[in-house]
Parts: structure tokens; sequence; C-alpha cells
């Protein structure tokens, strides 16, 4: 029988953003065999870069390699790892050349369905594009790979177990160790990670006692028209800024929350305006895509600078409608941000309800997915030979 | 400089300059004696100097030496060449299937650690014969190839040192100094662009600057003056005083008006004082 509260729930898969939803025809079954359950769509593949199991197995190895920076230091995993929902725990990251990045690393959980990718660009809607920024970029240098690719990649090709990879990956291709196929590879990898298992989605697939009593309050305060979450961090992926293969026109959706306003002039820090930073556009200051909540237990420090350090502090910041500093070269109150959004408004939360919610956003986290070998670092695992499988 | 062709007293190009890649075109012209006139041949051959003196990768050069350069690479397109009439008329790249023209003036030693060791500093050209005294082009990639999938894009648009990840298009332009120790550089493309990566529908600021080149003979290269791109840029201003294109950095406003660009619509207003015709 379905209750009342499974019936919320089943609403909440559904509501992405109705006003941007067109069907249209389903493509040609693709070979690649997603293992999706039954509640999630197909994510969206660039049509030059179809999966393949082979493409997967190859972006595992690149993912998890070192040499795919300047000084062999750092390779995705190193602030993508698996344990902590492919982030790093880090504020902010740093790159191979010890230089700090000005924003925190996004989990890559579901970034298949992302419908754009990094915390706020409008440009950016394909991991492969995305990749880009972090194998070549100079300002600041993440992995350092400008000037230095050939070499990188003779590396590469001198290595006994890429060929073989190469091949499989890139069948009938005389030269496939180029930086085209990397990111192919590697951008066909990320789209696997996706995390469909927590306990909330048992309960969603019919296991009504997956979720227990605090954590069912917890679901209900969070799809709450009081705080209003669901607002940005609802549907599938607990996040408006998903699109999937049936979507023709997908949301691209940015949100001020409130966490600076410097001198109440609406700036945000140097170099963390958000969207503005593509835009120019004042009222684009401080918007960031909202990033999955799937995980979120495992993912702080939170927000695109990671400012804010535990779940309880996010809940502080929201139930005061923004962020006010009082002192300091950022002071300001971001409460009062011309451009925040209008579901930030503040709400009341008892100390119940705070651990009812708490509750409800670790019942997200996927133990499978930090666990699972099929995402595991190949190197590690002292494989001799590529996998079979 | 080619030395094939046959000099004439006159040293603007004229019907001599035909050269062996054109000689298959040039031929099947004949051949087909279709409506095509004999095109002929000249490079544009660019120069890196600063005041009048050769700059690269592996010398210190500017006031009391102490400048290296640690990049300079820029896209070339639309050029064109006037005749003593006064008619322009564009100029083909030849064996450019994209019409666009990576020149790299850094070849990845001495100072330019990020560089290539790919040089390229000229471009073949073809034009109905004629005599030409003066060149235009185009310092940027149009925008109908600028927003194009770089992982499917054709040479020289398939460099991703070139490309500009975290703007849409690719860098126009990207030079860098050393100054007493500090590293500065520009990176100069369209900014303010709407629209996916691949698919963008329009740029607030095109940011392309147009060159001009007077006095132009293929015995003279197109020069590309440093001291006139990085005029009036403080070397050592906090924090980091870098052109990465935005409209209002100071850097970047001190570039763009060197390179003849309106800062308020990133459109040319002139011809960018960096490129001019240098004696040989």
């Amino acid at each position: 029988m379905i209750s009342v509260r499974h019936g919320i729930a089943l609403l909440l898969i559904g509501v992405v953003a109705p006003a941007a939803i067109a069907f249209v025809a389903r493509p040609a079954v693709p070979v690649y065999a997603w293992s999706l359950p039954a509640s999630f769509p197909t994510p969206k593949v660039p049509g030059n870069n179809p999966m393949t199991r082979q493409k997967v197995e190859l972006g595992r190895w690149l993912f998890h390699d070192t040499r795919l920076s300047v000084n062999g230091s750092t390779a995705c995993v190193t602030c993508h790892v698996q344990a902590l929902a492919f982030t790093d725990g880090k504020a902010t990251a740093t790159g191979a050349t010890n230089e700090r990045l000005p924003r925190s690393s996004m989990s890559l959980v579901n970034a298949a369905y992302n419908s754009t990718f990094d915390w706020a660009s409008t440009n950016v809607t394909t991991l492969e594009i995305q990749m880009l920024r972090p194998l070549f970029a100079q300002d600041p240098v993440e992995m350092g790979l400008d000037g230095a690719e050939e070499q990188v990649f003779e590396l590469l090709r001198g290595d006994s177990r890429y060929p073989t990879l190469f091949a499989a990956a890139f069948p009938g291709d005389n030269d496939p160790v180029r930086w085209q196929n990397v990111v192919q590879a590697i951008a066909s990898f990320v789209r696997t990670i996706v995390s469909a298992d927590s306990r909330y989605d048992e309960y969603i697939n019919g296991s009504a006692n997956a979720l227990n009593e605090p954590e069912l309050r917890g679901l209900e305060l969070f799809l709450s028209e009081r705080l209003e979450c669901f607002h940005c961090h609802g549907g599938f992926n607990f996040t408006d800024a998903s699109t999937h293969d049936n979507v023709a026109n997908p949301p691209k959706q940015f949100h001020n929350t409130g966490l600076y306003n410097i001198g109440g002039s609406g700036a945000y820090p140097d170099g963390n305006n958000g969207l503005h930073e593509i835009t120019g556009q004042d009222r684009d200051r401080g918007r960031f895509r909202a990033p999955t909540l799937r995980n979120i237990a495992l993912t702080h420090p939170y927000m695109h600078d990671g400012s804010i350090a535990t779940l309880d502090s996010v809940l502080d910041h929201y139930a005061a409608g923004g962020r006010s500093i009082a002192e300091g070269k950022l002071a300001g109150d971001g409460r009062q941000h011309r451009a925040k959004s209008e579901f930030v408004t503040g709400f009341e939360l008892s100390s119940a309800e705070r651990e009812d919610l708490l509750a409800f956003l670790h019942a997200l986290t996927d133990k499978s997915l930090v666990s699972s070998p099929q995402w595991s670092d190949p190197f590690a695992a002292g494989a001799s030979h590529a996998s079979d499988d | 400089m080619r030395r094939g062709a046959i000099s004439t007293a006159d040293d603007r190009f004229g019907p001599q300059a035909v050269t062996a890649k054109s000689t298959a075109g040039w031929l099947a012209c004949a051949m087909l004696m279709s409506a095509c006139n004999a095109d002929i041949n000249a490079e544009l051959v660019f120069e890196a100097r600063y005041d009048g003196e050769r700059v690269g990768c592996d010398q210190p050069f500017g006031p009391a030496r102490s400048m290296h350069l640690t990049d300079l690479r820029f896209y070339v397109a639309e050029i064109s060449a006037r005749n003593d009439a006064g008619v322009w008329t564009r100029a083909v790249p030849v064996d450019s299937p994209t019409g666009v023209i990576l020149i790299d003036l850094e070849d990845g030693t001495g100072a330019c650690v990020n560089g290539s060791t790919a040089t390229n500093d000229r471009v073949l050209i073809a034009i109905p014969d004629g005599h030409y005294d003066a060149i235009r082009f185009t310092l940027g990639v149009p925008f109908d190839r600028n927003h194009a999938d770089p992982l499917t894009a054709e040479h020289p648009l398939d460099t991703p040192a070139m490309h500009w990840h975290w703007q849409s298009g690719y860098k126009f332009i990207r030079a860098g100094v050393e100054v007493n120790h500090r590293r500065w550089h520009v990176h100069l493309g369209s900014t303010g662009c709407r629209g996916p990566a691949t698919a963008v529908s329009a740029c607030q600021y095109p940011n392309r600057a147009l060159a001009q080149i007077e006095n132009w003979s293929r015995q003279r290269p197109v020069v590309v003056a440093l001291d006139a791109l990085l005029e009036g840029i403080v070397f050592d201003a906090e924090p980091s005083g870098h052109c990465l294109g935005e409209t209002d950095n100071p850097a970047c406003r001190i570039v763009l008006q060197n390179l003849g660009i309106a800062a308020h619509s990133g459109l040319p207003t002139g011809a960018a004082a960096v490129f001019g015709s240098g004696n040989r």
C-alpha cells in the first residue's frame, strides 16, 4: 500500500522544472548497457562520444593516473576521492603545483545528469568541455598539462597496459593516445558514477521500512513549503540543475543563497562572483548551481568555497535566510543581497526538527557508491593487465 | 625567406611569387581554363620585436634587458591585401581548411616553459595577380569557427593550449613576459558569450583586433611590437595583474586599448598599433 508519505516522495522524483521538459523521441538504443534503477532516466550522452565498456575501462585507468599531471603528482582521483563521494574533503582544492583553487572540488556523483558543469557556468554543458579546464588551465594550474601534454602522452604510450586499453576503446585509430581520446575516455568513466542506492532509494522503490520515523519526518520537512529545500534540491538527483536523455532544453538553474554581500555592494569575494564572471550581469552575482544532495553527509565542507563546515551549520545558514559577516574584509550582510534567491527567506526550525532533517540528509548516503570496485583504483589493485570485463 | 622566386626591382609581390605549394592549384586552373585568374602566392612572415629588436624565448630584451618572453601565440584570419588602386581583396590562406592560422612565436625554450617546441611564423596566402602594398587581418578566430567543439576541431583549432575553458571559444592571443622574475600574461578572447560552449549564440565582447600593415612587401616581416602590446602594463601589480579577458580588469583595459579595441563594446576602433611593417 502506498502511504501518503510514499506518495509525496514519489512526487519528488518527478519534480524537475516541469516547464523545461519537452519529450523527444528516444534515440536508437545505444550499445552500452547502463545499470540504472527503474526510477532513474538515462543520462544524456554527447553524440560524438557514445558509451562503450572499453572507453569506460580506459577512463578508469586514466582517472587514477597521476602521470596526467605536469609533475606526476595529481590525478583526477586526487580531488575526487571515492570514499568522499568523489570530492576531497577540502574547502578549496590545491593544484598539482600547489596553487590554491578558488572553489571546492565538486562531487562527481551523478555528473552524467548535470545540465551545466562547474559551480557557475552557462556555457560548460558537457563533461568533455568541463574537463579541459582541470587538465589544461593555467589560471590557476590544476593538473597543468598546458604545454606538457606531449611528454605526458609519451609516458602513457610507454606503459605496457595502455596500448591495449586505447586500442580497445578507440578501434581503428592509429594514434589513439591523444588528448581528445583521453578526455572522451575519462568522460565515459565519470558518466558511470551513478548513485541510486541510498536508503531513500530503497524507500522509493517500495521498501516501506527503509526509512525510519525521524528520516521520514525529515523527508516531509525537506519537501515542505516552510523550508523550501526541494525548490533547488528536488528531483531524482536532489538538484534542479539536472537533465537527462528525454529533456530537450535542460534547465540551467543558478541560485544566490546569501553567502556574501561585501560592504552591502552585492560583491562576493574576488574571483568568486559565480555566474557574474560569465555574464557580467549584476543580477548574477553570487549565483551558483545547486549541487546534488546525494551523499551530502560525505561531502563536507559545503558551499562553492567550502565556507560552511558542517551540515548543522548549513541548516543554520538557511534558517537565517543567509549569512551576515560582522568583521573583516568580507564583512556584509548576505541576507540582504539583492540577488538572493526568493526561496532563501529563513525559517523556524525546532531542535527536534533539525535532528529529523539531518537524519533524512544522512539517509541519502549510498554505501555502495563509496566501496564499489567498478570505480576503484586499478593501479592500487596491482593489476598488471587491463580488466577483461 | 623565399629564395625560389625571381626577384624584381619592384619588391611588392608580383607574378614571380608562385611557389611549389600552389603549383597544383595553378596547373588545375590552367588546365580547366576556368574563370580563375592566375593566383599568386605570398608569405606574411611574423616577427616579434621590442623597440625594433628581435625577441625570442632564449634572450632577455627590453629596458635593462630585464624582460624574457614567456609566450606569444595568436590566431590570424580574414586576411586581405590592398592594391595600388586602393582596392582590398580577400587573400586565401593556402592549405588551411579553417581559414584560421596559428602564429606561434615561442619555441618552448628559455622562459617559455609552458610553450610548445613547434613554431609557426608565417602564413602562405593566395591572391589574384597584382601589386599590393598593404595587408589587413583579424587577430582572432571568426565567430563561426570560434565556438565549435574543440575535441573535433581541425588544426589549428585542435590545440587545447589555445582553447579557453572557462569562457567559450579560443584564446585569440596568449602572450606573456617575465620581468624581474615575475611572470605576467594576457589571455584574450571573446567574453560574455551566451549559450553552451559548442552552440554559442552571441558574445557581448567579441574582442577581435584589426591589424593593418602599411608599406608592406614580401621582403618586410609583419612585426608584432611587444612594446606596443605591453605599453602601460604594471608588471608587479597586486593581486596578479594578469589580463584574463575580463572587461573590468585594469590590465585588460590597457591591452584592449593597445590592440585598438574599445573595452565597452569589444569592437575595434582602428588598427592595432601592435602590428606594423618592419625593416629587414
